[in-house]
């Protein structure tokens, strides 16, 4: 690219990411030129921004006077530069582009915990002048320039690849299984290597990790509050939560915070702690839904920063949807189970002895169950709390007093212990986090899945079981 | 009378700088510099390194008479603790050896800091300096708080608002 080329929009996808801060140069109606940086530019559709900044008075007050502005924009993955010149065309408070923009303020708000401080009320949209491009290292007159940097390739969201991804869930027969294969496909298929998969427990106040991929620990029963960071904003707001300046975005609201503090205006207050990869710059967490109905939230991250496409955030948007669907038919299976008549337990076929579980060997292990949360500790370390927690000892005591190992789903749910709601149970969800919690920790419990509706706890070593009782 | 901090922060290594100037149509035009060092304290006069190219296409080059409005915002790339300074700008003229020399430490320091804030990697960093500069004197008339917040526009010199 030379200065002198046409250049739209498209070439300046990834500076309207917000991993570099844009700067914005206006002039007061008296001729005095003002500048100061932009957290993010919002891009309307080919001929149009929107500008959201919560604290540009003085450059407010100079498109006030004189309707025109310039901005220089900096592609994270190049180092080119592009100066356009826009001219104000009109202000919004609702509708799409009102809408859009406060998505990304809500976000920030949420990510930061301080909803009281960023408030959007209008989005003015300008309309584009004209676009120069500064290539990096071209900037002097006739100079030439080092060779064209490369960005790192990434894989483009093909609609063929997110057909295959929803195909195989379509073929998944079990929640285990299409958990897996949610978070192993976006890796095989969409290239993103570091996902989770939350769902939303039965108060609708947290979402837990049921599965991940591409993290040291699969993090699974690991819990966010609705609400918090940016999955926790994903799910309540029940939209699309796109970031590309994690690291960007925490030195502004620490900026932000340490002004407002001063001030006396909020009281101190811890950052939202970024869920999965320490030094991830961008992530994408959209909401899984069905029939309007919030089954929980698909995220996925990034150390790169401005990584994600609006592209990306479609297919994940088409993942979730597929994924949502099946979960919830999954449910709707177990629950019509509940209802049918009875069968007979003793119809459980029969356990096939376990080449390394058949006999329980090694130390015996300590299990202590604290019945006031369910939570659940093997020889003091903590392995799982609430539902699954309290599956767990309920199996544990039938175990220990009735030597029994094969169990169905309807039976257990139906045990008053579990504390399950009448209405909406995550019974199989719980199930399945506490598998995959075992099968992590590594634990001498597993829980084997032996039919439809039927499972086995397989116990390879002897347990001591201590209930601790609420007190008082 | 500014705080010790200001001027400390305007001559920062670790400050980015960017300038907002007038056209000759009296249009806004945004750009950046580098390399800002204090002239004078009282009043306060500044010398600062602009990039030639993008100042060449919008007919000001060195050896330039014309004088013009200019606003120039430094940054900690760390802490975004801001300061902006307005005056006039004048004397457009090919940098010294003292310009470079401070130009080559001021865009290793920055590059340095940048990449120990936000992660980017210095053989994509070192991509983003121009390789030409122009240099400027800028008298300043005022100075504000630019830091993000609510004091954003504060005066720091004790002047009207």
């Amino acid at each position: 690219v030379t200065p002198e080329d046409p250049v739209g929009f498209d070439q300046l996808s990834a500076c309207f990411e917000g991993a570099v801060p844009i700067v914005i140069a206006t002039v007061s109606g008296d001729g005095t030129p003002n500048v100061t940086y932009l957290s993010k530019a919002h891009r309307v559709d080919d001929q149009r921004v929107a500008l959201s900044n919560q604290f540009m008075s003085k450059s407010a007050r100079n498109l006030a006077e004189h309707p025109r502005a310039s901005l220089l924009f900096l592609d994270p993955l190049t180092m080119d530069e592009y100066r356009v010149e826009i001219a104000y065309e009109r202000t919004e408070r609702r509708g799409r582009v009102f809408d859009e923009l406060r998505r990304d303020v809500d976000a920030l708000a949420a990510m930061t915990g301080m909803q009281d401080v960023f408030r959007l009320r209008s989005a003015d949209v300008y309309r584009l002048d004209h676009v120069e491009v500064v290539p990096s290292r071209e900037r002097a007159d006739g100079r030439p320039g080092a060779p064209p940097l490369v960005p790192e390739p990434t894989i483009a969201p093909t609609m063929a690849a997110v057909a295959e991804l929803c195909a195989r869930l379509d073929r998944s027969g079990d929640l285990d299984t299409l958990v897996r294969v949610a978070v192993d496909g976006l890796a095989q298929l969409l290239g993103h290597e570091h996902s989770m998969l939350l769902l939303l427990d039965e108060a609708g106040e947290r979402l837990f990790t049921l599965a991940s991929h591409g993290y040291d620990h699969e993090g699974v029963g690991s819990e966010v509050l609705v609400g918090d960071g940016v999955v926790g904003t994903a799910a309540r707001l029940a939209t699309p939560v796109r970031v590309g300046n994690a690291r960007q975005m925490a030195k502004y609201s620490r900026s932000i915070r340490a002004s407002f503090e001063s001030a006396g205006d909020i009281q101190p207050g811890g950052e939202v702690p970024w869920p999965g990869l320490a030094v991830a710059d961008s992530c994408v967490a959209v909401p899984l839904r069905v029939l309007g109905n919030l089954v929980g939230v698909l995220a996925v991250e990034s150390e790169r920063p401005a990584r994600y496409s609006a592209e990306d955030e479609a297919a994940l948007l088409v993942v979730a949807s597929v994924l949502a669907g099946a979960i919830e038919t999954i449910r709707s299976e177990e629950r019509d189970e509940v209802g049918a008549p009875s069968a007979p337990t003793s119809t459980a076929p029969p356990a096939p002895p376990d080449p390394d579980l058949a006999a329980p060997a090694g130390p015996t292990v300590h299990v202590r169950f604290f019945a006031v949360d369910g939570s659940t500790f093997l020889d003091g370390d903590y392995l799982i709390k609430g539902v699954a927690g309290r599956i767990l000892w309920s199996l544990l005591r039938q175990h220990e007093q009735e030597g029994r190992t094969d169990f169905t789903n309807r039976e257990v749910r139906l045990d008053p212990s579990l504390d399950l709601p009448d209405f909406r149970d995550n019974f199989e969800s719980r199930l399945i986090l506490l598998k995959r919690r075992l099968d992590e920790r590594g634990a001498p419990l597993r829980i084997e899945k032996t039919g439809r509706g039927r499972f086995r706890l397989v116990v390879g070593t002897d347990l001591r079981l201590e209930e601790r009782a609420p007190e008082g | 009378v500014l705080d010790a901090t200001v001027p400390a922060l305007i001559e920062s290594d670790a400050g980015a700088g960017v300038v907002g100037l007038l056209t000759h149509e009296g249009e806004p035009w945004a750009t950046r510099c580098w390399g800002v060092r204090i002239v004078a304290h009282d009043p306060l006069q500044l010398r600062l390194l602009l990039p030639a190219g993008s100042l060449a296409r919008l007919g000001r080059r060195a050896g330039a008479a014309d004088r013009f409005p200019l606003a120039l915002t430094v940054a900690d790339v760390a802490s975004l603790r801001s300061v902006q300074v307005k005056g006039t700008a004048h004397s457009l003229e090919a940098p010294t050896d003292d310009d470079l020399a401070r130009f080559e430490v001021h865009c290793a320091a920055l590059l340095e800091a940048i990449n120990t804030t936000d992660g980017y990697p210095p053989e994509l960093m070192v991509r983003w300096p121009p390789t030409d500069v122009v240099a400027a004197t800028l008298d300043v008339d005022a100075v504000f708080d630019q830091t993000p917040g609510p004091d954003a526009g504060a005066r720091l010199d004790g002047g009207a608002p």
